[in-house]
């Protein structure tokens, strides 16, 4: 009965609480036994709070007896990446440096989760910092793959992608400033969203790169994940770069006919370090779009590599500013490949990286022109090559590190730069057993768009309903 | 253009503080940098810098669709 509650989606077991065919305690509690069961082999919780979610489950179930739902996520127990503040609760950040640190403020997107009913359920495992994209962490130890332990389960959200694939929770927020919500997506077999820069607030969490962070959730299913994103979107007075722009109700457009729309797929740049395997899962998940009537359109993207390399220059120079002090004064309590992919920023000078910023919006445009010009979304591959073990991508900060990194957010670091949103959705598996994914793009805003797609893909295909067998 | 080397990049490290490179890193993080800096000369001559962040978040609501 437990596997059955969890296996559901999150859109289904919210109806089920919300019609009490299921309390939110018998939820919850199913919850914390599989986090219980499976926290050993994963270590995917950085603080698994049973006692308090139970607490509020009770809440919940007694606020529906007397009729007040409290939103549309009443009674679900979610877990998040251990950055999102609570006021007056520890916020690791995945460290040493801030393990004992108290929030003195509320996280704006976590907030809007809570408000909507939703039970917080733990802090989960992340790289430090929000630096990695594999989920090594020497502090909290590393986080596992569910698909098979001896994998990674991506980064810098590692602990939510692992958490969520192995139906602990129906979903979580991770964060993303080059890829680490759609990294942990892909190699997890999750829907994950990074959104337009300024459609959810950044208000209360542990920044990194304050021009390129963004929050997003990591669900199993599109309609999942179109729901949280409503709930955490629009303006905040709190973060002044959110946009005043009214939020779509995203699930009511999901079933929007796709026949007619045009799919873009990119003959440079992002094939160039893609394996024979992962590619061909791609060439079989853009025959399922052309089967739903999609037109699919090859084209040229801009260079690809010059967005990256300006992600890399104000990804550097934004996390040497905040992590200055404690470079100088505690630099052993960092991971040497932490601490090393912020040491660029030291030297930098600050023009280049008031330059990198000065040009943006110009790049932005012109990626916009030539891309979406001829295509209503832009198709690429999430992950490049088959999932790797946490083995070998134990890289340090030693050669290699540089490579790795690369090679491992190839299709995912330039959004962050460009602003736009990028959508991963799961696509099947390797023959390591593991996940694959592809990632869709779209002019700014246009996430009701990106949902539509990935909503029927996942009509046509099953793999979103595939769990590891840990959880069978 | 700022050429980066290793010694300019020890240089800098000591002045800052914390930890100090090793020379091969040193030279790892000068290439780097050189890499970088390269890149955004290539990308930004022909583009007129406008202020930030006003312009992307103008940029973004004008380039928006669905």
């Amino acid at each position: 009965m437990s596997a059955e509650i969890l296996n559901a989606s999150l859109v289904e077991t919210a109806e089920a609480i919300r019609t009490k065919k299921l309390s939110s305690v018998e939820v919850v509690q199913a919850a914390i036994t599989r986090a219980e069961k499976l926290q050993p082999v994963l270590n995917c919780f950085i603080q698994l709070l049973g006692n308090e979610a139970l607490a509020e489950a009770k809440k919940a179930d007694a606020q529906l007896a007397r009729g007040e739902l409290r939103g549309p996520l009443h009674g679900v127990p979610l877990a998040h990446k251990d950055m999102y503040y609570r006021s007056g609760k520890r916020s690791t950040c995945g460290s040493k440096i801030r393990k004992h640190y108290v929030a003195d403020r509320d996280s704006t997107a976590l907030k809007r989760l809570l408000d909507s009913g939703s039970i917080y359920l733990g802090g989960l495992n992340m790289a430090e910092f929000a630096t990695g994209p594999t989920g090594h962490n020497e502090h909290w130890g590393d986080t596992h793959n569910p698909w098979n332990p001896d994998h990674i389960a991506g980064g810098s959200s590692s602990g939510t992608g692992s958490a969520v694939a192995a139906r602990i929770v129906y979903g979580g927020l991770g964060s993303d400033t080059g890829g680490s919500i759609r990294i942990p997506s892909s190699v997890n077999g999750l829907v994950g969203l990074k959104p337009t820069n300024g459609l959810i607030s950044r208000y209360g969490l542990m920044t990194l790169s304050p021009t390129m962070d963004t929050v997003g959730a990591l669900t199993r299913t599109v309609a999942d994940n179109a729901r949280l994103t409503a709930i955490m979107a629009g303006h905040d007075p709190l973060d002044p770069t959110t946009s005043h722009r009214a939020v779509p109700d995203y699930e009511a457009l999901l079933d929007r006919p796709v026949k007619g729309l045009r799919l873009g797929v990119p003959r440079n740049y992002y094939y160039d370090v893609i394996t024979p395997e992962v590619e061909k899962l791609q060439q079989k998940n853009l025959a399922v779009f052309r089967d739903l009537g999609i037109e699919i359109i090859e084209l040229d993207v801009p260079d690809m590599h010059l967005p990256t390399h300006m992600s890399n220059i104000v990804f550097v120079a934004e996390a040497v500013a905040i992590h200055e002090k404690w470079l100088k004064e505690r630099p052993g309590d960092y991971q040497d490949q932490v601490r090393a992919r912020y040491e660029p920023g030291i030297h930098l000078p600050a023009e280049k990286y008031l330059r990198a910023l000065n040009i943006r919006a110009a790049l932005l445009h012109g990626f916009c022109n030539k891309v979406f010009s001829n295509c209503d979304a832009l198709h690429t591959p999430g992950l490049s090559m088959p999932v790797p073990s946490l083995a070998d991508t134990d890289v340090a900060a030693g050669q290699g590190m540089s490579q790795m990194i690369a090679n491992l957010s190839w299709t995912t670091r330039s959004n962050n730069y460009l602003g736009i949103p990028a959508l991963a959705v799961p696509c099947g598996f390797t023959s390591n057993g593991l996940p694959a994914g592809f990632q869709l793009m779209g002019r700014p805003f246009s996430e009701a768009l990106l949902f539509q797609l990935g909503h029927a893909y996942q009509g046509a295909t099953s793999w979103h309903t595939s769990a590891p067998e840990m959880n069978q | 253009m700022t050429q980066f080397d290793k010694d300019l990049v020890i240089a800098q490290a000591r002045q800052f503080g914390g930890k100090i490179p090793s020379q091969a890193r040193a030279e790892e993080l000068a290439a780097y940098l050189n890499t970088l800096i390269g890149a955004l000369d290539k990308v930004s001559t022909d583009l007129h810098p406008e202020a930030e962040p006003a312009d992307m978040a103008r940029k973004l609501e004008e380039l928006a669709g669905d």
